[in-house]
């Protein structure tokens, strides 16, 4: 066990079984980027991104304080609370918000553009960004959970609830497929 | 582009992040939210145990406590009818209790995993209270009167460990980009209760003053309380430092009255010190007044009473002897050195009066630390001294026994009066 995991251990032992507010301040701080980045996948504007975010972790802190269960790996937890968070809010939107004309895909780039270009970076995120949207769906998910969020095969399973072997089959043909798309 | 390099540019990915604004509004605005619904009632101590060590320890180190634990439980339930709920958890258990390595191993853990230095600082302080009150169960109610002394012994060199972590952390506070006021905050608290440690350590010691086989733990306490004081010190150094840079203001009567407290205690250590010393200075005086001829006729007389029993003395003694006043003599220079010394502190911490009176805190706070540099340099000779002459005293008649013993076959048979002419020839 690594100082992040027992930390993390810790801060969701104090979160839940003592229930202190400021333990699960402390998740929020480690948390925070990862999620605003995975949810930011999947939406249109950074606003959006921010208000699913804000949800997902009041929604997990609801769940800590209901659940009677032991929560075993709280990155799976927060990344399936997450998950649930952006179908319901494309459940409530209405066809045209979703993610996938051309014109919302462009605004999408160009909005991030901006996020890349205060970030100083060499790499071009931008290319490799859209290229990812171009991925489907089931595709994307699994790539940003391996290699962005760095989870490991057994969290995935458990967020997308499929078993390890998929993932790795997925993982595999998604590479594959976005390997193909920066060929083309 | 190979997979490689692929998954290189997806990490890249991973610098994206929220707006820090954002971060910080709408992490206020969830915790407010969480606060206000959080209404239910928090879990007890036990419970907090419990689940605190289902949610650090491994599963096999768990399977590897349920076992045993269930099987104790079990047998005590069985023979006393006590409920399961009723095994205590590490928490209040003491030195040699089996669940003690599980409490240290926790607080460890704890330590581990806070960031915060002030944070870290204030978790070793309250382990170093509660090392203190391990003790007083120790000696208030020993479960095990024979193990007493060496449970004591390591509750206390806990705490002595607890007071290095102290300061090894209020040092990590310093050298850290921190404002200058956090720091002297830190400084401030750390000052303050490792005062409050010191004297309880203080009032320890004068409990188990006279309480038969308590020196050594007495002599932990000591040690313990020096590694108190030199937390203290660089959290004192820390507030003037700030103070003189023009940093942090500390009011002066603040600064003076630390000062002042740590000039008694200099004072009050020296005096200790001069009463070993005056106790050497005794024996130094009885060695010098007596000649080594008559010193001969006292190891002689010694020696004889003891030969009367067990008539046997070899040659060797002559030397052994010889070796023993050649070393006197160098104890002798060392008990002069060292008798000297107090005057010296006693002189700096004079000096650390006046400097305060003219308002020179630092130079003041100086001298105090230089004056306790000698004190404890002093204490430590004697302290040798005490184990050398003790050592010595045990040595002579012992030796003199076993080498008796093993030229006794040969001479068993001698009358004594043969055996007194042995004495005078290897004495002379």
């Amino acid at each position: 066990m690594n100082n992040k995991t027992l930390k993390i251990k810790y801060l969701l032992y104090q979160a839940k079984n003592q229930k202190d507010p400021e333990a699960f301040g402390k998740l929020y701080d480690i948390y925070i980027d990862q999620i605003f980045r995975f949810v930011r996948f999947k939406v249109a504007t950074d606003e959006e991104a921010q208000d699913i975010t804000s949800d997902v972790f009041l929604k997990t802190w609801h769940y800590m304080q209901k659940s009677e269960k032991k929560i075993e790996n709280f990155n799976a937890l927060i990344y399936r609370v997450a998950r649930n968070c952006i179908v319901d809010y494309y459940r409530q939107k209405t066809k045209d918000s979703v993610v996938s004309s051309s014109e919302q895909f462009e605004e999408i780039v160009k909005d991030r553009t901006n996020l890349i270009d205060e970030l100083d970076t060499k790499i071009d995120l931008e290319q490799i960004e859209s290229k990812l949207k171009l991925l489907k769906e089931e595709y994307r998910e699994v790539i940003i959970l391996r290699y962005i969020e760095d989870l490991n095969i057994s969290e995935i399973a458990e967020i997308l609830n499929k078993t390890k072997s998929n993932i790795r089959v997925l993982i595999h043909r998604a590479l594959k497929t976005l390997k193909d798309i920066f060929h083309d | 582009m190979t997979e490689k390099d692929l998954i290189k540019q997806l990490k890249s990915l991973r610098a994206l992040g929220a707006n820090s604004d954002w971060k910080k509004t709408n992490r206020s605005l969830l915790i407010s939210q969480i606060k206000g619904q959080s209404t239910a009632a928090p879990a007890s101590a036990v419970q907090k145990t419990w689940y605190g060590f289902k949610a650090f320890m491994p599963s096999s180190i768990k399977t590897f406590v349920y076992k045993p634990v269930g099987a104790i439980t079990l047998i005590i339930a069985l023979m006393f009818g006590a409920s399961i709920v009723s095994v205590s958890a590490s928490k209040g258990s003491v030195p040699g209790d089996v669940l003690y390595k599980v409490k240290l191993t926790r607080e460890k853990i704890h330590a581990g995993i806070t960031v915060d230095d002030g944070k870290k600082t204030d978790l070793y302080i309250g382990f170093a209270d509660e090392r203190l009150n391990e003790i007083d169960k120790l000696k208030d109610n020993p479960k095990k009167p024979e193990h007493q002394k060496e449970n004591m012994k390591v509750a206390v060199s806990e705490l002595k460990n607890q007071m290095g972590n102290v300061k090894n952390q209020l040092e990590k506070v310093k050298s850290k980009p921190r404002s200058a006021k956090e720091i002297v905050e830190v400084a401030k608290k750390v000052d303050e209760k490792v005062e409050d440690i010191s004297n309880k350590i203080e009032q320890k010691k004068q409990e188990l003053s006279g309480v038969t086989g308590e020196d050594e733990v007495i002599d932990d306490l000591d040690d313990a309380q020096d590694a108190a004081e030199e937390a203290s010190d660089v959290a004192i150094d820390v507030i003037i430092e700030k103070h003189v840079s023009g940093e942090v203001e500390t009011s002066i009567d603040e600064l003076a009255n630390k000062i002042e407290k740590k000039i008694k205690k200099a004072e009050d250590r020296i005096d200790e010190v001069n009463e070993d010393v005056d106790q050497l200075n005794i024996e130094k005086e009885e060695i010098i007044e007596e000649p080594i001829e008559e010193k001969i006729e006292e190891v002689t007389e010694e020696l004889e009473e003891e030969v009367v029993d067990e008539p046997a003395v070899a040659t060797e003694d002559t030397v052994i002897e010889g070796e023993e006043v050649v070393q006197e003599e160098g104890s002798e220079d060392t008990i002069e050195d060292v008798i000297q010394k107090p005057d010296e502190a006693r002189k700096l911490v004079d000096e650390a009066k006046e400097l305060l009176e003219q308002g020179d805190i630092t130079n003041a706070f100086e001298k105090v630390k230089e004056s306790n540099v000698i004190t404890k340099e002093v204490e430590e000779q004697i302290e040798t001294i005490g184990v050398r002459e003790n050592t010595e005293e045990q040595d002579i008649i012992p030796d003199n026994i076993e080498e008796e013993t093993t030229e006794s076959t040969e001479t068993q048979s001698s009358e004594s009066g043969e055996t007194e002419e042995v004495i005078n020839e290897s004495v002379q």
